[in-house]
């Protein structure tokens, strides 16, 4: 049973659909506080759609091997760390869905996750990104 | 510029809060996803990365509660072999969640102790290279 569902679409113009039952939404909920509600969290996945600093295109290299996508925004920055939203979809034919969101503060001097891997490729940057 | 405090990480403790605090142990196989972390989460952690595959979560008064690794699998356990037992232990729940049962965790110690040694070690390692934990951990 659909518990949180949205739709949005990219920034290339993809459409884009979250469908998560009431378990999925409190899973991610609890180890994502930051998403607080559906509104909150609509907001950010489609803040990072919208309006991307990075976008990685590749096949996720978990269990399923999924085409995967992951758009990063960065919100802002210190002296030493950079704060960004960070959504992962599954890409079909035919829709994009939503499998994780999530904010998080970082180092600048490491990488994005996915530069670690050569199934990965940035297919977006923003100018204006330190990311 | 604001003043920032000083506020005591404990990260060489990480192993004994988890235990003090009853930290769960999960996997998601679907986003290879580690987690280590308190079951109940508090609404002012924030996720914080100054190591290379670990997160940590970390309240605005310093309190850590858990730790989190993305692409854990297939790329720190791929890297870090030793801890390939830790997700065989672990037993599916639900569709592409895994958990720690009670029944392992005594199985699964010696692996999570050595992660939070890995973690500490990591963490002295970007002190000696000059970088400040203090502008990460007053972040917000």
């Amino acid at each position: 049973m659909v518990y949180y569902e949205d739709s949005f679409v990219d920034y290339d113009g993809n459409k884009v659909k979250i469908k998560w039952t009431k378990e999925l939404w409190e899973y991610h909920l609890n180890k994502h506080p930051e998403i607080q509600n559906f509104k909150v969290a609509s907001n950010l996945i489609s803040e990072a759609l919208i309006n991307p600093s990075v976008v990685l295109s590749g096949k996720n290299v978990g269990k399923n091997k999924e085409a995967t996508r992951c758009y990063y925004i960065e919100h802002k920055r210190d002296q030493s760390n950079i704060y960004f939203t960070k959504v992962v979809l599954c890409c079909s034919e035919y829709c994009f869905y939503v499998k994780t969101v999530f904010a998080q503060w970082q180092f600048w001097n490491l990488v994005l996750q996915e530069k670690k891997y050569n199934n990965f490729n940035e297919i977006w940057r923003s100018s204006k990104t330190y990311l | 510029m604001e003043k920032l405090k000083n506020i005591s990480l404990n990260i060489s403790r990480i192993f004994d809060i988890a235990k003090k605090d009853k930290w769960v142990v999960e996997y998601d196989s679907d986003l290879d996803s580690f987690y280590w972390i308190n079951p109940k989460i508090s609404k002012s952690a924030m996720l914080k990365k100054f190591l290379s595959d670990f997160s940590l979560y970390i309240t605005p008064t310093g309190k850590i509660q858990g730790l989190f690794i993305e692409y854990a699998k297939y790329n720190f356990i791929a890297h870090n072999k030793e801890y390939e037992k830790l997700i065989e232990i672990m037993e599916k729940v639900d569709g592409d969640k895994y958990m720690l049962p009670r029944k392992k965790e005594k199985e699964a110690e010696s692996f999570l102790r050595n992660i939070a040694n890995q973690v500490g070690n990591e963490t002295l390692e970007v002190i000696e290279r000059g970088f400040s934990l203090k502008e990460v951990v007053n972040a917000s």
